[in-house]
């Protein structure tokens, strides 16, 4: 057998092997997603898709904690704030009251 | 990124995607190869019925495992994809009893026997698919692989995980098992006739 009559032999296998799969068996491997669920491999075989998860994550919690340190520095300690002094001046006023009214018994 | 610019997404990123559960990027990779490794499953079972069933199992295994593809061992999809369907084929063809009829398998109508010249395609078909049902299994994956499937020797060695020079040595010694075989059936079809 010459080359060429071999090689005719194989283009005809190829064609004739070489046929497009049907519309129903092409709907069956379609429908695949449908009739299974996904093994999960994140942590397990995909650790770098783990870490790029973490990432924003991580920077966001960064950020709020020195968010958190900044504001605590930027209150300077011993300071009264407005409410303090309401309150301090009210314990004033009942104090003052008090002394008044054991005053007026002792007359 | 935009899944109708399909040209400019290479399969390992589908694969990534359909990891991800996108439906879009499953059917994009089934489109794209599906036929061709149909043709190959076909081709080392000799059954085309078989091989749908190997093709459900092997995009069931893409579906089911795809979250698990691991980027950076920089394999190519469609190596991995081969491999796949050629250990199912594999496993396919050892569990497989009788020889399946090949008429029946390629849907060749029996036609009278004629000599080489005036053959048709179905009928040389017929006779290679006959030739290879007797290949040793290697050689018959090889010469699948770099005759039928268009395949460089690199990619083929690849799949089958041996040296490109071994794959050329399965190559030739398939290719003149082949010629071999079929002068053989041409005696057998001379004797017969005479």
């Amino acid at each position: 057998m010459t080359i060429n009559k071999f090689d005719d032999y194989l283009r005809a296998y190829q064609s004739e092997t070489d046929q497009p799969p049907s519309r129903q068996f092409l709907e069956s491997i379609l429908a695949v997603p449908d009739q299974l669920s996904q093994t999960s491999g994140l942590l397990t075989a995909r650790p770098w898709r783990w870490f790029d998860l973490m990432i924003p994550k991580a920077v966001g919690w960064v950020l709020t904690c020195c968010l958190g340190i900044y504001i605590g520095l930027s209150s300077p300690e011993g300071t009264i704030t407005t409410t303090d002094e309401e309150l301090f001046l009210y314990d004033q006023a009942q104090l003052l009251l008090s002394e008044e009214m054991d005053g007026e018994d002792t007359e | 990124m935009n899944l109708k610019r399909a040209e400019y997404i290479s399969d390992e990123q589908l694969m990534i995607r359909t990891g991800d559960g996108d439906r879009t990027a499953y059917k994009m990779l089934v489109d794209r190869h599906l036929r061709v490794f149909l043709g190959f499953a076909a081709r080392v079972v000799g059954d085309r019925a078989e091989a749908e069933d190997i093709m459900q199992e092997a995009f069931f295994r893409v579906w089911k495992h795809a979250a698990r593809w691991d980027q950076g061992r920089k394999t190519k999809f469609t190596t991995w994809f081969y491999r796949v369907v050629m250990n199912l084929s594999v496993d396919v063809k050892r569990k497989s009893k009788p020889a399946i009829e090949l008429n029946e398998a390629f849907e060749v109508i029996s036609e009278e026997a004629k000599p080489d010249e005036v053959l048709s395609d179905k009928q040389m078909a017929e006779k290679i698919a006959r030739v290879m049902e007797q290949l040793p299994e290697r050689q018959k994956v090889a010469m699948t692989l770099c005759y039928f499937q268009g395949l460089g020797n690199k990619q083929a060695a690849d799949i089958l995980q041996i040296t490109t020079s071994a794959i050329e040595s399965l190559l030739v010694r398939g290719r003149k098992r082949m010629a071999q075989l079929l002068k053989e059936q041409k005696q057998e079809f001379l004797k017969e006739n005479m």
